[in-house]
């Protein structure tokens, strides 16, 4: 589907997870080794592009706990007072939504997936779009569509997180909430969408 | 191009399944885009992988019909569930996570819904490491009545 700004009359493209494959391309992408990684950061991030989509498959070393959380901050802000996050989830039995602000350490996240005590090979999926990550004059916000399955107990859910400047994003890091860091076969790319 | 035009099937009569076969091993995700009708109101759309007909899947959904949010889910099914179709158009957007990478099991997840009924998000599970090389998508009920299936490597 294409978008018509009634501003400047370009068109641009819409991105729910997955939409307008077209004009998508490839920046950057880790796929995470035998030794793990505590993080993913990628710099440098060409400012050419109209959005940015990350595709994430994750699993973190969060010890004793099947469910780890993960998060974004941008051009090294970690301070989670400067990020919201509103979350639609679903985890088989109830549907629910929360607010996460603060210093709430769920105040930029993104999306759920596996952790040690999980079975082996099973990981989670998180798409998400930054919207205009270059533009001056608004605050950044995501959205990603998330989720992952134990064959019996899992999550699926929706999530926007706002950060609040206008500062044009030229890195992103991507990190577990709990867990020391992400598994082996942890692979996230990030795509440029014109 | 990070995204590459596999294959489209165009549904020319109602038909109850369509398989994308010999799928090229060369991308790192999968992406269907499913825009049509059933036949019957209020169909899943199914899915199995690589043609495995055992107890394999499992999913978790959220769906919202206007009234409420509500979730489920279901362990050791022998197909993936996705997203309502109807007798009105409505589309379906399915990421098929790492589909050759041996290493893991695949996630696949999915967004979709009918306006006149509910919405609804599913994340599935395959529990195999086989790389996906064939897709079969089928109703739950009724046939795939008109509309187009498009796969799309993701490179």
């Amino acid at each position: 589907m294409s978008v018509k700004s009634l501003a400047t009359g370009n068109r641009s493209f819409s991105l729910l997870a997955g939409n307008t494959p077209e004009h998508h391309v490839l920046l950057a992408e880790t796929t995470v080794g035998a030794g793990g990684t505590a993080s993913v950061t990628f710099s440098n991030i060409d400012q050419s592009y109209q959005h940015l989509q990350i595709r994430m498959l994750v699993r973190t070393a969060r010890a004793g706990q099947t469910l780890d959380a993960i998060k974004w901050y941008a051009n090294s802000d970690t301070t989670d007072s400067n990020y919201n996050n509103h979350d639609l989830y679903g985890n088989g039995t109830s549907a629910g939504s929360a607010y996460n602000a603060g210093t709430n350490i769920f105040a930029s996240f993104i999306g759920y997936c596996p952790a040690t005590n999980a079975t082996a090979s099973i990981f989670g999926a998180i798409v998400f779009d930054l919207l205009d990550y270059t533009n001056t004059s608004k605050y950044k916000v995501s959205r990603s569509l998330n989720g992952y399955d134990l064959n019996g107990s899992g999550t699926v859910s929706l999530d926007s997180v706002l950060w609040r400047s206008t500062n044009a994003i030229t890195s992103l890091q991507i990190a577990p909430i709990y867990g020391t860091g992400f598994v082996q076969y942890t692979t996230v790319q990030l795509y440029g969408v014109r | 191009m990070a995204y590459t035009l596999i294959a489209t099937q165009t549904l020319l009569n109602p038909t109850y399944g369509v398989t994308f076969s010999n799928i090229p091993q060369t991308f790192k995700d999968l992406y269907i885009e499913i825009s049509g009708t059933n036949s019957s109101d209020g169909q899943n759309v199914y899915a199995q992988l690589n043609g495995d007909t055992g107890a394999n899947y499992s999913y978790t959904r959220i769906t919202g019909n206007g009234t409420a949010a509500a979730s489920s889910r279901s362990t050791g099914g022998t197909y993936l569930v996705l997203s309502d179709f109807g007798t009105t158009v409505n589309s379906s957007k399915i990421n098929i996570m790492q589909y050759a990478n041996t290493n893991v099991y695949k996630t696949v997840l999915e967004n979709g819904g009918i306006a006149s009924y509910r919405v609804t998000a599913y994340v599935n599970l395959w529990r195999s490491t086989a790389a996906v090389t064939s897709v079969y998508l089928f109703s739950a009920s009724g046939n795939l009545a008109t509309g187009t299936l498009k796969l799309w490597g993701v490179s």
